[in-house]
């Protein structure tokens, strides 16, 4: 099997919380919604990757792509950490914080570099933010949920986060601080391709485990 | 791949191989160690409310037992003593509306505590008098259906019965409704109790984060004993719905 078409295959697991996704989509609890969205563009952005861009575009395309990938990704993750209450529904702490990331975004691919060349440091800072914000959610889960933590959407979603945002992390300082691209470098990034996968798996878990939109039956129409 | 790059590599396997063993420990914990402070956390609760409802038991028997049958025979002996004189009577019959008086509330603060009915005869009698009692209040007006009857094992029903009674309350209290309708189902095993209200509703989120009130808290409490499942849901202006699903 060729590397790039078993590299497709590992990012394929993205299908798992995606098929999980469809399922649940219309009867999961609406302050998902976000991270249903994050879910089908990551799959479409797999596909699109792999169908379109790596056989027929440039590798500045997919550059643009991949930038344009990772501030979509921090939006909408900070979208939903908004829906999940990690704002305490401070709204202008949430629009600075996106102003703050798409000020980030432009200044470091219009200003200090061009968009068609590698930049690390928002995606690393970004990383942070979220690695954060999930520590965050998961201790607020441990204190408030009453149940076995074990089966809770948020706490699995957001250890899921806290593995690929940290790898993410560690991976991309190593490459930003050294741009000799050896086969060294090229195994270290493999590491992504696992912890990828199952952070995909762990997504799908937290998906089928979402409280659904009403739980409760209307026992009066019993009758 | 040359020597210093193999040693690279290899180092930063290593480093990835300890950030994952920090991170599987770091959840293992959590969720060690989290299962432990809820078991502790539901035994503490189990034995503080175990606490009051035998206190409250405790004096409730005392009222309905122990003085109401001294203050009836007061008024019978009152009541004996024969009178000649006018005034000496009406201070006699005011006594005796005083004595009545005193009984209705004693046994008003004994029915409060712990009703009669539910000791002797059941959850479903003791919330139909309940909310009966309420109904005749006028203050608002509860439809209480029944769907069917089934047995609830008998430790369990002052939860019950005091889960409602905190619904009812917190109906009357802060959700300016007009009507409450109560069901009471049974599903594979499960207790299925609804709560409607068309009141105000409120902000659920809010105010379980910010209320200083225990009257929430006192539904969460009783729900987690059972080891049931308690959702409410609030929309501003079109009312309450509290859902509590509790393993009989």
């Amino acid at each position: 099997m060729s590397e790039p078409l078993r590299k497709f295959l590992f990012s394929l697991t993205i299908v798992f919380p995606a098929i999980m996704g469809l399922v649940r989509y219309r009867n999961a609890d609406h302050r998902y919604r976000p991270f249903f969205y994050y879910i089908f563009y990551s799959l479409f952005n797999e596909l699109f990757v792999f169908f379109y861009i790596d056989p027929h575009a440039t590798k500045q395309a997919s550059i643009i792509n991949w930038e344009i990938f990772n501030l979509v990704e921090c939006m909408v993750l900070l979208v939903q950490f908004y829906y999940w209450q990690r704002f305490k529904n401070n709204k202008l702490l949430f629009l600075g914080l996106l102003g703050v990331a798409l000020a980030g975004w432009l200044s470091e691919n219009f200003v200090f570099s061009t968009i068609y060349s590698f930049n690390p440091v928002f995606l690393i800072a970004y990383s942070f933010a979220l690695v954060l914000l999930s520590i965050n959610t998961i201790n607020h889960q441990v204190v408030n949920y009453n149940r076995s933590i074990s089966k809770n959407a948020l706490f699995i979603i957001c250890v899921g986060m806290v593995i690929f945002f940290i790898y993410t992390i560690v991976i991309f300082t190593i490459l930003a601080t050294n741009n000799k691209h050896t086969k060294a470098f090229s195994s270290v990034f493999e590491i992504r391709v696992y912890i990828n996968a199952l952070t995909n798996i762990l997504y799908a878990i937290g998906i089928y485990l979402i409280p659904g939109k009403t739980l409760h039956r209307n026992i009066f129409q019993e009758k | 791949m040359g020597e210093r790059e193999y040693q690279f590599y290899e180092a930063v396997m290593i480093l990835a191989l300890l950030i994952g063993i920090i991170i599987a420990y770091f959840i293992i914990t959590i969720i060690r160690y989290h299962r432990r402070y809820i078991k502790l956390q539901k035994e503490r609760i189990l034995a503080e409310i175990t606490i009051q409802e035998n206190e409250r038991k405790r004096i409730a028997t005392d009222l309905h037992d122990g003085l109401g049958p001294v203050l009836s025979s007061v008024k019978l002996h009152i009541n004996t003593v024969e009178l000649v004189n006018a005034s000496d009577k009406a201070i006699i019959d005011k006594a005796g509306k005083h004595i009545d008086e005193i009984i209705r509330s004693m046994r008003q603060i004994s029915y409060n505590l712990l009703p009669n009915t539910l000791e002797r005869k059941g959850l479903l009698e003791a919330i139909r008098e309940f909310t009966t009692l309420i109904n005749e209040r006028r203050e608002l007006r509860i439809e209480l259906q029944v769907l069917k009857g089934f047995p609830i094992p008998r430790e369990k029903e002052i939860h019950i019965f005091r889960m409602i009674q905190e619904i009812v309350h917190n109906t009357l209290k802060h959700a300016g409704a007009n009507s409450l309708k109560i069901g009471l189902g049974e599903d594979d095993g499960f207790l299925l109790i609804l709560a409607q209200d068309d009141g105000k509703g409120f902000d659920v989120a809010r105010a379980k984060e910010e209320s200083a009130g225990l009257g929430l808290k006192s539904l969460e409490s009783r729900t987690e004993i059972l080891n049931g499942q308690l959702i409410i849901e609030s929309t501003p202006n079109r009312g309450t719905e509290h859902f509590i699903k509790i393993p009989v």
